[in-house]
């Protein structure tokens, strides 16, 4: 394959480039008057502006022109059709499916996609009508009242995530998250809730993850502890949810208690699976379907919309524009609602573990950058944290703002005086969101007489997206997330990377087991000089 | 005196005819009454009242009303809003159109309640309609089943009426109730009210402190009812209400406990007692389910259990708010069915669970017990108190007895060769 950075359509963006660094946004957006209405998309109940982003009109085109050389269209299509274009592990990758509201006639490893995650979805509701009813039975016949989600990556962010943002008021089952392997959460956690009424989602997509394996093994024996027998402990109180049917069984979950999952699921598309099942239970069945309702009108945008007219593709765009032309390495998720606290961890681990990738689809080593150092928190939080490296410091970072506009929560408050109050708030959240962005973009432009203190000089030149939400329900926020899968997976087909895939993640766990080894045996000749230093010096403490 | 009832349940009929048979000229309007209303389908399930509700209306002492035009009672002296507690709306109603037609000093008696403040409310009303008629409260204590009696000779009248003519008036209306020794107390309309909902806060208190020692008992290998006997001896405590069990229940007590509830909430108080004793109740009502589900170790799909009792007390109708019905809602959750009896309140479960393919309504108690795994006990009707226990024997698939009452013995059944589980008691 000839070397992307030598094709025309990257060639005459580098020369667009050379002349657009030239130029600083603050004059880009006084010329162009006429930027804030036309670079600007409403679909599935999100408002995309892209007004605020280093470009002229031409150099959309360009980028499109880039799309089509890349073959974006046709890679799209592959995705939702299932073509395996998981190579490197020869799967298809059908997240899509999971939300599809129509039977495409999809067929992976001998099996209907669509009767497959229908039946999952359905076995699934029976589980969380009964939880909810309140009659999942813990050891000793009382209702179960809470829930812990044991799972790791994309079995717990997506469930954390998606419960955190949209949970409202007096929850009829409370729901908790034990993700990281060293169990000093799960003490705490344990400590407070009861085991007669806690039930444990075991959630893992291969059901051989160490640290959820470590987690359940933990929660099984504080059952024990807490009275149960060993059968109505595995019967009563652990659902699985894998794609190793074999393992779950082998595990211990009983064979009512199995929800699935498949092979051409991954990780961290999987909320929309059986994985949802914690989602499911906090929220109810209705909640999580409009959530899948929402990502499935996300993709038929994304599937069916020209580039111009087609969000996630021209969010897409917009990094490669900053990450290979104006070579901006960072980029900072910013929601403007605390409710979304969790979203830039979401969104840290779908765009990172799947573009974090240096070697391209036909096992070359690359020789253009990918994915940014993508990084965030509640927007206003953040303002008093790292925005003082993004308006003075020596690295340019493009940012999402994101909001919902409007909010049902307050609407609905019926105290007069609070209402007011809460309304005041949400309108200081977005005076200062557009603030914010208003002067990475302008810089000391924004102001009509700059200071002289060299120590007040902000360079501004910095680019933002502004994402705004109707509002922040099941529906908005599946739409949310799938757009930023869908952006995600363009930026990889443009960069020719397999999304997919994780090799990264493996020697490290590969490590840890002969270091686990050398620790149990004492014998640490095996490890290298440094690790044998470490360990010989925690003596010391 | 002329006075008007306003309702169409027992307390309504048993206010209005008692009240005919000591001379006072009295119209009872069914307020609401559903279509299929029959006035001596409720009376006769009271004792005594059907004889005293006929003999009245033949003297014509007591004549019926009609519900939809108001205007002909403004005449009347004395108005008795004897509603349930789901008709707070036609009460509200029927004080806004009485208090602009009555025109001459008359009462407004409220005998069910509607929560703290409502007579403050309605007197308000009366101000600013500017009519000359008080609002008086009037707490009926009447339970089903027994309440002619409970009203004829009543342990404590409670008024609560602001003005003396107001209070001369109930004073004449209750006179022939209380005439043994003085039983009268006359406070504040708004103290009435609170009084009221009080008396049923700490009952609830009381069962639910029993059944947490229930369970401790339990656990000690203590037979509560032991520990119960000792307690009533107190007499700053006494013997009334403290029997452990699966829960209390019943439609109005329930609903005056949640209005409790809510008057606390709503001058920003926090119930922290009665909500305790709400979370207690509601573990216990499922406690014979709890037995069960760890006798049979999780396992009850496609079993089969005989209950019996499901009124939530004895001599009631009623299943509304009943403690059988979680219990019979968690044994269909788990894929158990259910072979029922009881006395008087199998019309309203059938009406429940109408044609539900897991649940048999049986005519017999011993029919019920044909076939079944265990028998369940939930309300402790008298006929269920010494049952032929060697019959229950060859019709029971296992010899196995959850008591949600206590009512029997665990020794002799044993004796008898029965597997036991009480509340509050070992086995």
């Amino acid at each position: 394959m000839d070397k992307l950075t030598n094709s025309p359509a990257w060639q005459d963006l580098a020369e667009h480039a050379n002349m657009l660094r030239c130029m600083h946004l603050s004059d880009i957006v006084k010329r162009d008057e006429a930027r804030g209405q036309r670079d600007y998309l409403n679909a599935v109940s999100l408002s995309v502006n892209f007004a605020r982003q280093r470009m002229l009109p031409e150099t959309w085109q360009l980028l499109y022109a880039l799309a089509d050389q890349q073959g974006l269209a046709k890679s799209i299509e592959a995705m939702f059709t299932g073509e395996a274009i998981n190579h490197t592990e020869g799967r298809a990758a059908l997240h899509t499916a999971l939300r599809a509201e129509l039977d495409e006639g999809l067929v992976q490893d001998n099996a209907p996609v669509y009767a497959q995650v229908r039946e999952q979805l359905a076995r699934m509701e029976v589980m969380v009508a009964k939880i909810r009813a309140k009659q999942w039975r813990g050891f000793s016949g009382l209702p179960i009242t809470d829930v812990v989600n044991l799972g790791v990556g994309g079995s717990d962010l997506g469930p954390n995530l998606a419960v955190s943002a949209l949970k409202e008021g007096d929850e009829l089952i409370r729901t908790h998250y034990l993700s990281s392997m060293d169990g000093a959460k799960t003490a705490a956690l344990l400590s407070q809730l009861d085991p007669h009424t806690t039930l444990f989602v075991f959630a893992s997509k291969t059901f051989s993850t160490i640290d959820t394996l470590a987690n359940a093994k933990t929660a099984l024996e504080w059952l024990v502890c807490g009275g149960a027998t060993k059968a109505l402990a595995y019967k009563q109180h652990f659902i699985g949810v894998s794609a190793n049917a074999k393992k779950m069984t082998e595990w211990g979950i009983h064979p009512d208690n199995q929800l699935f999952f498949w092979d051409w699921v991954g990780g961290r598309y999987s909320m929309w699976s059986t994985i949802g099942l914690t989602i499911a239970i906090a929220l109810g069945m209705d909640k999580f379907r409009a959530m899948l309702r929402g990502a499935s009108d996300m993709d038929q945008h994304f599937r069916s919309s020209v580039w111009s007219e087609n969000i996630p593709v021209r969010m897409a765009l917009a990094t490669v524009w900053n990450r290979n032309f104006l070579h901006i390495h960072g980029k900072a998720i910013l929601p403007y609602d605390a409710r979304l606290a969790l979203l830039p961890a979401y969104l840290t681990q779908l765009i990172m573990e799947s573009n974090g990738k240096s070697v391209d689809i036909e096992g070359n080593r690359i020789e253009y950058r990918t994915c940014p150092i993508v990084w965030g928190e509640v927007g206003p939080n953040a303002q008093h944290a790292f925005y003082q490296l993004l308006h003075q410091g020596t690295e340019v970072v493009t940012c999402d703002f994101i909001a919902p506009v409007h909010r049902p929560d307050i609407e609905a408050e019926p105290d007069v005086p609070t209402r007011r109050a809460l309304a005041f708030q949400h309108q200081l959240a977005m005076a200062n969101l557009l603030a914010q962005s208003t002067v990475l973009m302008l810089g000391n432009d924004a102001l009509k007489k700059a200071p002289e203190e060299a120590y007040r000089y902000y360079a501004g030149n910095q680019p933002s997206n502004t994402i705004l939400l109707k509002q922040l329900d099941p529906y908005c926020l599946g739409a949310l997330i799938a757009m930023y899968e869908h952006q995600t997976f363009a930026e990889a087909m443009i960069w020719k990377i397999n999304p997919f895939d994780q090799w990264g993640v493996e020697l490290g766990k590969q490590i840890a087991v002969t270091t686990m080894n050398a620790l149990d045996s004492g014998d640490l000749s095996g490890l290298d000089i440094t690790t044998q230093a470490i360990i010989a010096q925690w003596s010391q403490l | 005196m002329n006075i008007v009832v306003y309702g169409h349940d027992y307390p309504a009929m048993v206010t209005a005819s008692s009240l005919a048979a000591n001379g006072n000229n009295v119209t009872l309007v069914p307020m609401d009454a559903p279509s299929d209303w029959q006035w001596h389908e409720i009376a006769h399930r009271h004792n005594g009242l059907l004889v005293l509700m006929s003999e009245q209306l033949s003297a014509k002492t007591l004549t019926w009303g009609q519900a939809n035009d108001v205007s002909l009672y403004a005449n009347a002296n004395v108005h008795i809003m004897s509603l349930m507690s789901a008709q707070v709306a036609s009460c509200d109603a029927l004080v806004q159109s009485l208090a602009s037609m009555i025109e001459r000093p008359a009462l407004i008696v409220l005998q069910t309640l509607h929560g703290v403040g409502k007579a403050k409310a309605y007197q308000a009303v009366l101000k600013n309609a500017m009519s000359p008629a008080a609002v008086v409260v009037w707490p009926s204590f009447m339970s089903e089943g027994v309440a002619v009696g409970q009203f004829q000779r009543p342990e404590r009248i409670i008024i609560g009426a602001e003005p003396s003519w107001a209070v001369q008036m109930m004073r004449e209306l209750v006179r022939p109730f209380n005439r043994v020794q003085d039983m009268l107390l006359v406070v504040s309309p708004t103290a009435a009210e609170l009084t009221k909902y009080a008396i049923n806060t700490l009952l609830a208190l009381r069962v639910s402190a029993m059944n947490e020692f229930a369970n401790l008992a339990e656990t000690l290998d203590v037979d509560i009812e032991q520990v119960r006997q000792g307690i009533g001896t107190d007499p700053r405590i006494g013997f009334n209400y403290l029997y452990p069990g699966a829960g209390f229940g019943g439609a109005n007590f329930m609903a005056d406990l949640h209005t409790t509830m809510d008057t606390f909430t709503l001058h920003g108080v926090q119930p922290r007692l009665l909500s305790a004793a709400m979370a207690v109740n509601e573990r216990q009502q499922e406690v014979l389910f709890s037995k069960l589900w760890q006798y049979y170790q999780g396992d009850l799909v496609g079993k089969t259990f005989a209950l019996w009792g499901v009124a939530y007390k004895p001599n009631a109708t009623s299943i509304d708010s009943a403690s059988s019905l979680p219990l019979i809602d968690a044994l269909l959750s788990q894929g158990a069915s259910l072979r029922i009896h009881d006395p008087k309140a199998m019309p309203a479960l059938a009406k429940r669970y109408p044609n539900h393919p897991h649940i048999v309504l049986c005519q017999d108690p011993y029919l019920a017990c044909d076939a079944s795994h265990a028998l369940l006990l939930m309300t402790e009707w008298k006929q269920y108190w010494t049952p032929d226990f060697e019959r229950m024997k060859t019709l029971l698939l296992e010899a196995i007895i959850f008591d949600g009452r206590n009512i029997y013995d665990p020794e002799s059944l044993h004796s008898h060769g029965f597997t036991y589980f009480g509340v509050g008691r070992k086995g």
